[in-house]
């Protein structure tokens, strides 16, 4: 495990992805860093509206068709620059480089297209194979999904599936070419709990076997304590905390990440009432000039109200944008 | 009646053809109405071996006779079989409403694919030239258009072809917009599929249903329309057993011979009715939301 985590595959400098709507211009993503390590899983976790998913379609260039577009920062695929490639290119690398998993499997399969064919089409597009090869590649990546009936799945429809099968089909889908990159968007959140388990364990054996690392965007800290090597917060469009997941977990520095594991009810303990945070998230168009936490933070000092912190570094590259922990301004140091 | 029901949900192999043809038989009005049009597609190909008499075979011994075994539609003024004429005329009035409907069919959905996918100013260019022609009642732009490009069967079908473009680009539109933003389309592209994949493989399909109901009322309208173009004069030029033609030929001797109107004018009716039926039941068939 260890060797493996030298090499970074996916490095993202500074990316901002802004949606230019009538209103005004809506910064989603505002200077996000983030790094995958090659082999392992990285969890984007944060509330609805801090920019997980708009980070996930950055980085797979579908942003197009939307009024959203990356305007600065890099996407660093495997040493490649690959913010500023055409969309042919970036079409080439979908699929084949980086793949993506979406949160409905309800509504992420092509209705009127047999499985099978599906599967398929993806070898078909990226590879040079013939039509049989490629329907034999797809039975043995849906075996590897455990899913029952591979063949005859293969000549199903959609709809004959259940949620927990066509999420299956969907990791088949993502994972046919062996990307380099895997990105879950949220996979889980539309399946019963039973099912939530038996594909985070297939998510699980199949990164070891196929060594895809992976991006897990949720929302959910225990999908993230069970799947993830590292994990970064955001919030309003920033990464606020980042590092190792047990790090995190039993050291959070960041008052939003603390309030985070804070407001997860504890088996055997019994509360009245559980944890919140208090307030809501800023409206996007109307940002507070610090620290976009300071409103909701019960640390906060008169430094989070005007100027935004940058990085703290802990060991073992854990990493919090936090005053608390800058000496100078008041905090509490390191 | 329940057990079979039963025994239709225990199959497993259930597929959305199979699911379409169970809910077609329901529809008993349409079943006859396509069986018509079945019979009307035999007798467009046979029907010059069939016919008792030559289209043009005068006789000038019985003008305007009524119907009898001998002439069961009567007789013109020139003596010639109505009945020939009028089966004759089902192979021009078929083929013009397929040509033009198939054309408008192809182009509009070509036009509203492309339209609704990548919107901004391709698609303000083909919606406002649809508005401009959908702005026109159908017969009045058919008249315009066979006026510029002179009168002729081959224009009237241009004409209603050209006619029929907006509905389909515009129904094709409105689910391509629809479509576009489901995740199934978002996940074909993050898998990398090619623009012209996704439209006609993802969102094409969407839109089928649609365009099926569309292109069979369409083919009855656009029979019509022919036929109107034909009866003042900008169609067919005669002797060609076109309905139209016909109907405008028995015009003068409507009060005298009214046999003569009233068979062209009834395969009119027959033929439009029967599309039109048709088209209401495959929408029913085709509806999803609408369960029995």
């Amino acid at each position: 495990m260890a060797e493996h985590k030298e090499k970074n595959i996916l490095e993202i400098k500074n990316l901002c992805t802004y949606f230019f709507t009538d209103s005004g211009t809506i910064k989603s993503v505002d200077g996000v860093d983030i790094t995958l390590k090659e082999g392992s899983t990285l969890g984007i976790v944060g509330e609805s509206g801090s920019g997980k998913s708009v980070t996930a379609l950055s980085i797979m260039g579908l942003l197009m068709g939307t009024t959203g577009k990356v305007v600065d920062g890099k996407i660093i695929l495997d040493g490649d620059d690959i913010s500023h490639i055409t969309p042919e290119q970036q079409r080439k690398l979908r699929g084949n480089q980086i793949a993506m998993i979406f949160q409905e499997p309800m509504t992420s399969l092509n209705p009127v297209m047999k499985i099978g064919n599906q599967i398929m089409e993806v070898i078909l597009l990226h590879q040079k194979v013939t039509k049989a090869q490629a329907r034999q590649m797809t039975l043995e990546i849906l075996k590897k999904t455990d899913i029952p009936r591979a063949e005859r799945i293969m000549d199903e429809y959609p709809f004959q599936l259940s949620g927990g099968q066509r999420q299956r089909v969907m990791i088949a889908m993502g994972l046919v070419c062996n990307p380099k990159i895997l990105i879950a968007d949220e996979p889980t959140t539309a399946l019963d709990v039973t099912i939530q388990a038996q594909i985070l364990d297939l998510m699980n054996h199949l990164k070891k076997t196929i060594g895809t690392s992976t991006i897990f965007v949720t929302h959910n800290l225990g999908v993230v304590a069970e799947i993830c090597d590292e994990v970064a917060v955001m919030y309003c469009g920033r990464v606020v905390e980042a590092g190792d997941v047990y790090r995190i977990f039993a050291e959070p520095k960041h008052p939003y990440t603390k309030g985070l594991l804070a407001s997860i009810p504890k088996l055997g303990e019994h509360v009245e009432r559980l944890d919140c945070i208090p307030g809501n998230v800023p409206n996007p168009k109307f940002m507070p000039a610090g620290c976009k936490f300071a409103p909701r933070c019960a640390e906060a000092m008169d430094i989070c109200h005007e100027k935004e912190p940058e990085f703290y570094e802990f060991e073992n590259g854990h990493k919090s944008k936090c005053w608390l922990y800058d000496k100078k301004e008041g905090g509490v140091g390191r | 009646m329940i057990k079979k029901k039963q025994k239709d949900q225990n199959t497993d192999f259930s597929t959305p053809f199979s699911e379409f043809t169970r809910k077609f038989k329901k529809q008993k009005t349409a079943i006859v109405a396509g069986g018509f049009i079945l019979l009307l597609c035999v007798i467009a190909i046979i029907a010059y071996q069939i016919v008792p008499y030559g289209i043009n075979e005068y006789d000038y011994s019985s003008i305007l006779k009524g119907p009898s075994a001998a002439h069961w539609f009567g007789t013109d003024e020139f003596g010639r079989d109505i009945f020939s004429r009028v089966l004759c005329g089902t192979r021009i009035s078929l083929s013009v409403g397929l040509v033009s409907v198939t054309t408008a069919a192809v182009t509009g959905t070509l036009l509203g694919l492309i339209g609704g996918y990548y919107g901004g100013w391709i698609d303000s260019i083909i919606m406002r030239i649809c508005d401009t022609l959908l702005a026109f009642p159908g017969l009045i732009l058919a008249i315009g258009i066979v006026a510029i490009l002179g009168p002729g069967l081959y224009n009237v079908v241009i004409a209603v072809a050209i006619f029929g473009i907006p509905n389909f680009a515009r129904l094709v539109r409105s689910t391509t917009l629809q479509l576009k933003n489901s995740v199934y389309v978002m996940a074909a592209r993050s898998l990398g599929a090619t623009d012209s994949r996704i439209l006609f493989r993802y969102i094409l399909p969407g839109a089928v249903p649609n365009i099926i109901v569309q292109y069979t009322m369409s083919i009855g309208s656009s029979i019509l329309t022919a036929s109107s173009l034909s009866f003042l004069g900008m169609g067919a030029s005669p002797p060609t057993p076109e309905w139209g033609l016909l109907l405008s030929n028995g015009r003068n001797y409507m009060l005298t011979a009214m046999h003569v109107t009233i068979f062209p004018g009834l395969a009119i009716f027959m033929t439009v009715l029967s599309f039109n039926l048709l088209g209401d039941g495959l929408r029913d068939a085709l509806d999803p939301k609408l369960n029995e």
